[in-house]
């Protein structure tokens, strides 16, 4: 196999969930989305059985073929060379979602932190940093996000706890103004989002026990579903719904509102911190992810030599994308993201699992 | 050796951290900027007054600046936008000015007039400034509040907000910040208030003196400044917002006429019920307060049950008088600084749509009922006054 390191599914878990909840921390594009009212937290809460079921072909996939990550078994149910070009078209995913992920995250911090600073000078050390992390290989990703996750789930909660004695909750009435249906969209936009599921498919093989695999879905949905309320509330009550959708960071900006006693002020530089480790882990992922699939997909015996290349591809195409915030907020609204994101992580897998079953490739289950 | 090569690359790769980031400012190069204020010139431009603190100057406790120097000057400027107004400042400036520690944004009144949110737009998009700075509409022009001098504080910036926090004291002036005022600002229905600043003439030891005081509250229709309202009408909105965290009431003594008792407010709660019947709005205003007896100015034993309880009722009267005040006021204006619309809003989501359309028309018809449950509890360490005869008694004995 072209990955030798075997991690534990609280490890998978961890990455799945830091990945997840970092560009709501930093975005949190649910405010211009339906419902788009103080009702977001309930789509939050929603998101969980559809996100499951979302994630559900990704895990009836595996059920059949428990060895093989997504790139491999694509191939084996549609053939050679089809199979390539579905594989290829997943890749693709990867690839330019790192893009995406690493002009968000330079746009933030040129924007909010530091707008005098190139911001190819962000990119180019996230990607170095991270393409040691994968030359090192996806153990040590795994105990990175087994590191960092206590440290961001802490700083995420202790900012919610600064916040609470500013809190309006009125703010969050009248409940399901417009109806169920605007909520159940949130939600299914929200399960749009996570490229994470995925993550899981190309994954699961390398786990070191096969018994917890249920574990992963609904504990990583369930744990994200509580960071989103967690991370939302401060934003609705305290900051308020209609400044937070004229805010381009709403989080950061709630953060900046904390004030006890004139005395604990100024905190924004936690939410950098736990924010640059959280980025790094999700980076590290979805460029992993990138260069696993392209190995498997070229049958090489190590995925080694693709880091460098890939991440030269990576850097220009970051740049190639977001020529400014503007554009890259447009791109990633759901008008446009749902169904870029759908096409891959519930159209194709979906499609495959349909193939699977007629011609009847892979193990039924046990 | 060939192990220790990477360590040894590694410490000269560390040396590069030492720079410090790429846009670094030394404290030296800094103009902190501790309180800005923002007029619109006779020609329609921005006029920016920045007060700058100079560090030499203000020393820290023990030592002594040199008489007669401020802590701060001021650098005045003009633009197109609030944004070339803050960089023409850089070129009378001899440092760059640094915004993160500023302490007032003072709007001037003619400005506020004309509207504020493109006067914002800058102080909220910026990542140097910040949301919680208190924010104040001069009566006059900003410039003036800024040029003024204070008494016990070095930094004129800083004493504003001293005074700003100060004022919960009395409950007669709101304390809004930049966050406050945008958040009423972007709200469909609701209506803004923000803190006056004025200057007074005083005289002191046969000098005349001029004093900055907060004085009376900026009502804003929209993002217009329409008018003040009074120490009496601002409390009257406090009450309502549920924003009286202590203060005075001053009541008749219900023994003589003319001689006064204070009853100092410990806490108060208000609770806002809309209620819609047959098409017509009303509002239920439910206010909880409980005080003290503070200070009597009449000889008379006050703390007797009777006196108490008229005590409360002329307490509760006050407090009525003060909300019903405002409401009228506000209600002639047809601002809806109360917050109503969202009460409303929050109870009847069906109607609201609706509503929301014509609540300019709805809201001064909407029928407000005041209802006050005012209660005294202690009246401090004493019971009776001191009465002349009893001390003179003592002398005797």
């Amino acid at each position: 196999m072209l990955e030798k390191g075997r991690i534990t599914y609280k490890q998978l878990i961890l990455m799945i969930v830091l990945s997840r909840i970092i560009v709501t921390i930093t975005y949190l594009p649910a405010l211009s989305e339906p419902p788009a009212n103080q009702d977001i937290w309930l789509s939050e809460l929603i998101f969980v059985p559809l996100q499951l079921l979302v994630a559900t072909p990704v895990y009836l996939l595996w059920k059949r073929f428990p060895d093989q990550t997504l790139i491999e078994y694509s191939q084996t149910i549609v053939g050679k060379k089809l199979g390539k070009l579905v594989s290829l078209l997943f890749i693709g995913y990867f690839l330019h979602l790192t893009a995406v992920i690493l002009a968000q995250f330079s746009q933030f911090l040129t924007t909010a932190i530091m707008p005098e600073t190139p911001y190819l000078f962000f990119i180019l050390t996230l990607v170095v940093l991270s393409a040691y992390a994968i030359h090192k290989g996806l153990e040590v990703i795994g105990r990175l996000s087994e590191l960092f996750a206590p440290i961001i789930l802490f700083a995420i909660i202790s900012i919610f706890v600064l916040l609470t004695k500013d809190m309006d909750l009125k703010e969050l009435t009248p409940v399901m103004e417009k109806g169920v249906i605007p909520v159940l969209q949130g939600g299914i936009l929200y399960s749009a989002r996570t490229l994470e599921v995925l993550g899981i498919a190309m994954l699961l093989p390398y786990l070191n026990k096969r018994n917890k695999v249920k574990t992963i879905f609904i504990v990583s949905f369930a744990l994200i579903s509580f960071l989103f309320v967690i991370i939302t509330l401060p934003i609705i009550t305290v900051f308020g719904l209609e400044q937070a959708k004229t805010s381009t960071f709403p989080f950061f900006s709630a953060i900046r509102l904390v004030n006890i006693g004139n005395f604990i002020e100024r905190i924004e530089a936690f939410h950098m911190a736990i924010w640059i480790l959280g980025y790094f882990i999700k980076v590290s992922l979805s460029y992993y992810l990138a260069v696993l699939g392209l190995g498997q997909l070229f049958n090489l015996k190590d995925y080694k030599p693709l880091i460098l290349p890939i991440g030269t591809i990576i850097i220009p195409l970051t740049i190639l994308i977001s020529p400014s915030l503007v554009e890259l907020r447009e791109f990633t609204s759901y008008k446009i993201f749902a169904w870029y994101s759908f096409f891959h992580i519930l159209f194709l897998p979906s499609l495959l699992l349909l193939i699977a079953i007629i011609r009847k490739k892979g193990v039924r289950s046990k | 050796m060939k192990k220790s090569i990477p360590i040894y690359l590694l410490c000269i790769l560390l040396c590069f951290q030492l720079t410090g980031c790429w846009n670094r400012r030394e404290l030296t190069t800094l103009a902190i900027v501790q309180a800005i204020g923002i007029d619109r010139t006779e020609e329609g431009q921005i006029g920016l007054s920045n007060q700058i603190l100079r560090p030499s100057i203000v020393k820290g406790p023990g030592e002594q600046g040199e008489q007669g120097d401020k802590g701060v000057w001021v650098v005045t400027s003009t633009g197109e936008t609030v944004f070339d107004a803050i960089r023409n400042a850089a070129i009378k400036a001899d440092r760059k000015l640094y915004y993160p520690h500023n302490k007032a944004i003072i709007l001037g009144e003619e400005a506020a007039r004309e509207g504020v949110i493109p006067l914002l737009d800058f102080l909220s998009r910026d990542s140097e400034l910040r949301r919680l700075t208190s924010i104040f509409i001069a009566k006059g022009k900003a410039k003036d509040i800024i040029l003024a001098e204070h008494e016990q504080e070095k930094i004129p910036g800083q004493a504003i907000e001293f005074m700003a926090r100060g004022s919960i004291a009395t409950s007669k002036v709101p304390k809004r910040s930049l966050h406050d005022f945008l958040e009423t600002l972007s709200s469909k229905t609701s209506d803004s208030v923000v803190p006056g600043i004025n200057i007074q003439e005083k005289e002191e030891n046969g000098e005349k003196k001029e004093v900055v005081v907060l004085d009376q509250t900026a009502v804003f229709k929209k993002d217009k400044l329409i008018g003040w309202f009074n120490e009496k009408e601002t409390r009257g909105l406090l009450w309502i917002l549920n924003e009286v965290k202590s203060g005075v009431i001053v009541v008749e003594s219900p023994q003589e006429e003319e001689t006064y008792v204070s009853l100092e407010i410990i806490r108060a709660s208000s609770e806002i019920t809309p209620e819609i019947t047959d098409g017509k709005l009303s509002v239920t205003v439910r206010v909880k307060e409980e005080g003290n007896l503070a200070e009597q100015m009449s000889e008379e034993d006050l703390t007797q049950p009777e006196t108490f309880e008229e005590l409360e009722k002329r307490q509760a009267a006050e407090i009525e008088e003060e909300m019903k005040a405002a409401l009228n006021k506000a209600q002639e204006w047809g601002v809806d600084i109360f917050k109503f619309g969202e009460e409303f809003h929050r109870k009847f989501p069906k109607d609201w749509p609706e509503l929301e359309e014509n609540w300019d028309e709805e809201f001064p018809k909407i029928e407000v009922t005041v209802e006050v449950e005012a209660q005294l509890r202690r009246s401090g360490n004493m019971t009776a006054p001191v009465k002349t005869e009893e001390v003179v008694e003592e002398t005797e004995t």
